[in-house]
């Protein structure tokens, strides 16, 4: 069984964080509406390796009650454990494809160019300026 | 402590440098074995493909080795450092790591005392390396376009890559600002190629390949080398060079990952370590003499020079799809490349831009915004960036200054208990001026392109470590000869940036493959008549 890298009351304050700092927009999921959400929290925060301890302590610096004034505060006063934090939260919310996706981002697997692209670039005469130009050591 | 074996020769690294020499001795007959400190990986070890990979690049991926936590890697002294040197332990060294941008120097980069009456001549000239430089291109696939008017003639062997709306957009300003570009040359072959895969352009190239696809040199190399006969050893760390009672290296000693101690005996040796780890093991190899083997000209560990890398990042509101590789470059500039002294500084840099993928590396370029424009509904604004951004780098030509240099730390050990390299680079004023130009007129060229917003980011930590064990004729003057044979232990040869007198400024790993396989064959040739190597 895997062990998880945050306890239960610490992911809670990573959704509370992520309440405030990934509401939804027009086109975007809020971050506590991504039900995948809880799961990529413990991802992300797997994923920072030797700096989890630092989440940890991050963790218990941050305030009891959460919302915009004192994250700002937080902010200003302990700008690398906000910044530990607020890298966390948006990591994990930038793996959902719903988020990817709404930026226009690619998800999933990639695939090779298409073939005739790098000629069609050149085919345009793109180079000729350099070399009418030549070199000059 | 247990005798393993007797080699023909013994090889201390199995990057670039170490698995070319490796496949062509072994090709020719010779018992070849290699010593790693680092390990195999494979590309599924690799963070790019998935989807927690830029959380993995902060530390556990970095290309910094104090922050991957590995045991694997010596750590060091950097103190005195004004940029980290980057590397990876691993079978294919750092080549795992690197960009693949695939570069020869330039023919002036050999003779730059003649041309600028700087520094020193290399032994040796472009058109000695020509033909080595053609043969490891078609080993490994590299892909361009041939024709580059800064360059004598020479083919490439694979088609290239597309530049993208993100290169072709900056190719369209370099044209009107009248500057010299070209299509990136890349080692990462345009489609399946021997032991490599088709290149899905992840972007990711400098944290390992997901797709197998770059030429790295576990996968572009190894796998004809061990065909060929030759053998490597994972996790061995050589602790130090042996002689015998003629002063001729007769093997080494190594430490395996569980502290055994083991001897190899080789009639050969060749150091393949890079510009750190072959000066530092030379300096550790004292047994009769007190600076270290190989170093009557107190060169060892000296000249160290590192290639600073000065970013410009341009975020664009066009629509660039720049998660789109290779990363490799894209395209690349020499423009100011060579000496202009109306700059304020000699020589210069080489450019390249590369894609900027990923979401949480466009967002960190706002950190500085108020804290409403970075959070809420500002973040989602800030995030459509992403897919719109591009790097420049200059590569910059720090030149050889005996000032900055390896040396043993007394006391910071490695998990074996050797010691490790203590580091000073300092930038000269030279760099300075040189960086301070670079960086001016790469923001040129994105405000050039349409930029929306510029950044200048930090100096990157390189990979580029050359210089601490030079070649040259005479042996006051270097350490090394134009073959990379020491000139104090016959039987050693060195085949790593280290011999490099100049660093040029381009991207080094085709010259240090180059001048391997000129090296190896060489070897080769003359076994008999030196009987450096009693095959």
């Amino acid at each position: 069984m895997t062990t998880l890298a945050l306890d239960e009351r610490e992911i809670e304050q990573l959704r509370t964080v992520a309440g405030v700092l990934i509401p939804g927009d027009r086109d975007a999921p809020a971050a506590m509406d991504l039900l995948e959400f809880d799961d990529l929290l413990h991802r992300a925060s797997s994923a920072l390796g030797p700096d989890l301890p630092a989440l940890h302590e991050a963790l218990r610096r941050l305030p009891t009650e959460i919302d915009t004034w004192a994250l700002v505060a937080f902010s200003t006063g302990e700008p690398a454990h906000f910044a530990l934090i607020g890298t966390t939260v948006s990591g994990a919310y930038f793996m959902a494809p719903a988020a990817l996706t709404a930026i226009g981002y690619p998800t999933g697997p990639r695939s090779a160019a298409p073939f005739d692209l790098a000629a069609d670039e050149l085919a345009g005469g793109i180079l000729e300026p350099v070399l009418e130009r030549g070199f000059d050591d | 402590m247990s005798s393993v074996e007797n080699v023909d020769v013994l090889i201390v690294g199995s990057g670039p440098s170490g698995s070319v020499t490796a496949h062509t001795l072994a090709s020719q007959g010779f018992s070849v074995l290699c010593l790693e400190q680092g390990e195999w990986f494979d590309s599924s070890d690799f963070p790019g493909g998935k989807p927690e990979y830029e959380l993995l690049t902060r530390q556990l991926w970095d290309t910094d080795p104090h922050l991957q936590g590995r045991l694997r890697d010596y750590p060091m002294n950097l103190d005195e450092c004004d940029v980290a040197p980057a590397m990876f332990s691993a079978v294919g060294g750092s080549s795992v790591l690197f960009g693949a941008q695939w570069m020869r120097l330039r023919p002036t980069d050999f003779r730059i005392r003649s041309v600028d009456g700087i520094a020193d001549d290399w032994p040796i000239s472009y058109e000695d390396l020509a033909p080595f430089y053609d043969e490891i291109d078609a080993q490994i696939g590299v892909a361009g376009v041939s024709g580059d008017p800064a360059y004598p003639d020479h083919d490439l062997p694979m088609p290239p890559h597309p530049m993208g709306r993100t290169g072709v957009q900056m190719a369209e300003a370099m044209n009107r600002l009248g500057w010299h570009w070209w299509p990136g040359s890349n080692a990462i072959p345009s489609s399946a190629f021997k032991h490599m895969g088709q290149c899905v352009r992840w972007g990711v190239c400098e944290r390992g390949c997901p797709a197998g696809a770059k030429a790295s040199f576990d996968i572009a190399y190894w796998p004809h080398a061990t065909k060929a006969g030759a053998r490597l050893i994972a996790g061995a760390r050589v602790a130090r060079i042996t002689l015998d009672s003629r002063g001729r290296a007769n093997g080494a000693i190594w430490i395996d990952r569980e502290g055994g101690e083991h001897f190899v005996g080789a009639n050969t040796v060749v150091l393949a370590a890079n510009g750190v780890g072959t000066s530092r093991l030379l300096l550790m190899s004292d047994d009769q003499h007190s600076d270290g083997l190989a170093n009557s000209s107190g060169l060892v560990g000296k000249n160290l020079m590192m290639h600073p890398n000065a970013p410009a990042i341009g975020v664009y509101d066009d629509a660039l799809q720049a998660w789109n590789g290779p990363a490799g470059q894209l395209l690349y500039s020499l423009e100011f490349y060579e000496t202009d002294l109306a700059r304020g500084f000699y020589r210069g840099a080489k450019w390249n831009l590369m894609p900027y993928p990923g979401v949480l590396s466009v967002l960190n370029l706002f950190d500085d915004l108020p804290f409403e424009q970075r959070w809420g509904t500002g973040l989602h604004q800030l995030s459509r960036y992403a897919g719109r951004a591009s790097v420049m780098y200059a590569n910059i030509d720090d030149l050889p200054e005996e000032t900055n240099r390896v040396t043993l730390d007394p006391e910071l050990t490695d998990s074996s208990g050797l010691p490790a390299p203590r580091v000073r680079y300092r930038f000269s004023e030279n760099t300075r001026r040189n960086l301070k130009f670079q960086s001016d007129r790469m923001v040129e060229a994105h405000e050039a392109a349409g930029a929306a917003h510029v950044f200048r980011g930090p100096i990157y930590p390189s990979g580029h470590v050359l210089g601490t064990a030079r070649m040259g004729n005479d042996p006051a003057t270097s350490v090394v000869d134009s073959y990379g044979r020491s000139h104090d232990v016959p039987n050693l040869f060195i085949v790593d940036g280290s011999v490099m007198v100049t660093g040029a400024a381009v991207n080094p790993t085709a010259t240090i493959a180059a001048f391997a396989l000129r090296t190896a064959r060489h070897i080769a040739e003359t076994a008999n008549q030196s009987a450096a190597v009693t095959a």
